[in-house]
């Protein structure tokens, strides 16, 4: 599948490139950013990067909506984007969070076009009974700072795991690893659980869900944030 | 660039801690920028872990970024900044006389490196119970 990906800054490299060079069905031919961002995107991208997103359009067959670190300053852009997309017949994965009554809107006009709407993956309260010790090795990734990104360290390991025979999955602490077929902690844990101790039982809950689906021999998981 | 006392108030760094508390890590890898932590200050680095997070580190992966660290504390402000390789890759030389840790930069060479010693780790722990 041919896919665009928007809007692209320096954050989403790692995934364009991990993706590029995997046999995943996804290929991306175009990452498309503003105008504005243009000059700031690194040379060692891996396709091509435009600014005209309604000429990448014509083609692909799927647009892939990343999430970006600022994203609630081009919210309006963003719905605008993927109402466009729909509008042209294209399938849409979506990484980026949508306020509820746009990502209904959204879905509707994809099932009204025999389209395939794809979302971030979502998390849901429910009753976790007792805590599990994960029988998968665990790999842990931490920064110092979060400003100093380890997506492309995380993107790279489970590359070079899965390329040595290793089922690997990657847990991670941004939204675009469901493009790699990874998972994101869900924010939601972290901001409205309020009790310490039942967020170690939801987190705990949440990887161990992982592994029952996944069954791997690796799991790399992505610590949030700043670590000391 | 973030504003450092926003980040401080982002949890205390409690995120990470219950993260922790919720899985048995088997194999830690620490990312540093280049120019904020001296090398015979990275073992510190690793009691603060094995205490804090019950999860020592086994690596360290040197970013190629920098910390205008004036900047940060005067204003408040961590600012990052990319650095050529070469910086990497002096740091690293540096930390060359460090016993006990894999060091290494964000490159393939090096990632193909971390993923043996990650292996050679976990194979003798597993050898040893």
């Amino acid at each position: 599948m041919n896919c665009i990906i928007y809007p692209c800054s320096n954050d989403v490299i790692p995934f364009i490139d991990y993706i590029n060079s995997s046999e995943s069905e996804l290929q991306i031919v175009k990452a498309v950013c503003p105008i504005i961002c243009r000059s700031m995107i690194a040379d060692d991208i891996c396709c091509d990067v435009v600014t005209d997103f309604r000429a990448s359009l014509d083609e692909c067959d799927t647009v892939i909506i990343c999430d970006y670190k600022r994203i609630r300053s081009m919210y309006n852009d963003i719905i605008s984007k993927i109402n466009l997309s729909l509008e042209f017949g294209k399938n849409v994965i979506c990484c980026a969070e949508l306020k509820d009554d746009d990502l209904k809107k959204a879905k509707g006009i994809a099932d009204e076009k025999k389209l395939k709407f794809e979302y971030r993956q979502q998390w849901d309260y429910h009753e976790v009974k007792c805590y599990e010790k994960q029988e998968s090795v665990i790999i842990g990734i931490g920064s110092l700072f979060s400003a100093v990104n380890t997506d492309k360290l995380f993107c790279n390991i489970i590359k070079k795991l899965n390329e040595c025979g290793y089922k690997t999955v990657g847990i991670g602490t941004n939204s675009n690893n469901m493009l790699i077929d990874c998972y994101s902690l869900p924010d939601k844990i972290f901001t409205s659980v309020k009790r310490s101790d039942e967020k170690v039982l939801y987190l705990n809950d949440f990887i161990n869900d992982v592994e029952l689906r996944k069954c791997p021999d690796i799991i790399v998981l992505q610590f949030p944030r700043r670590n000391v | 660039m973030s504003n450092f006392a926003e980040e401080v108030l982002d949890g205390y760094t409690l995120d990470a801690y219950t993260l922790s508390q919720a899985v048995s890590v088997d194999y830690f890898i620490l990312s540093i920028p280049v120019n904020v932590l001296a090398p015979d200050q990275l073992p510190e680095m690793d009691t603060q872990y094995k205490y804090k997070y019950n999860c020592p580190i086994d690596a360290f992966a040197i970013s190629n970024s920098a910390v205008d660290t004036i900047l940060a504390f005067d204003s408040g402000y961590v600012e990052i900044t990319t650095v050529s390789n070469d910086y990497t890759s002096a740091y690293k030389e540096k930390c060359s006389d460090l016993e006990g840790y894999f060091i290494c930069e964000f490159n393939e060479n090096d990632q193909e490196a971390l993923i043996t010693d990650f292996i050679d780790k976990v194979s003798s722990d597993v050898e040893e119970l």
